[in-house]
């Protein structure tokens, strides 16, 4: 266990930035509104709750996290795409309001 | 042309938006919320702002003339 640990190095603030860019752009794919929205605020909520994390293990399992939700909302993006529903949301409609 | 920005990451916000100020400074964003905002102008501007570029664009101005001077962006001319 040590000795994992020991292999591993925490990721700096610099993959946590890179990461938290990835989640928001994979986030873009869904063409679900609700969906789409979701992953974005949900990302933008647990990265500024870790924010002020300092413990090695904690960043860690942290970023592990996110990784593997990085993977969830890409696999899932595709999906989605492939049984998206012909008609658009109302909120992404370039309508002039009334 | 003008590109208006709509900084809805405060509440209450009412600071003056000038060409020369300073993202971090005047607006007191901090560094999530710059990165919400190149991904929010990457997607509304369909291009992909590198990381490089994206860390020394810290000021109105700049942004406005990164996209501006940027061959992809898709600007549309009312």
């Amino acid at each position: 266990m040590s000795a994992l640990a020991a292999s591993s190095a925490t990721p700096s603030a610099a993959q946590a930035l890179s990461l938290f860019r990835s989640l928001l752009r994979a986030a873009r794919e869904f063409p679900d509104y609700n969906i789409r929205e979701y992953t974005k605020l949900r990302t933008t909520d647990a990265f500024r709750h870790n924010a002020t994390l300092s413990d090695p293990n904690s960043i860690s399992t942290a970023f592990a996290h996110g990784k593997s939700q990085l993977a969830v909302v890409k696999r899932q993006a595709v999906v989605y795409s492939l049984y998206a529903p012909p008609l658009r949301n109302v909120m992404e409609l370039q309508q002039t309001p009334f | 042309m003008s590109i208006v920005f709509v900084f809805a990451f405060r509440p209450n916000f009412s600071i003056l938006v000038t060409p020369n100020a300073h993202l971090q400074k005047d607006f007191g964003l901090d560094i999530l919320d710059l990165e919400e905002i190149v991904t929010t102008l990457e997607e509304e501007f369909g291009f992909e702002i590198p990381n490089n570029e994206a860390n020394k664009t810290n000021s109105i101005k700049l942004v406005v003339d990164h996209i501006v001077s940027h061959p992809q962006a898709n600007i549309a001319l009312d």
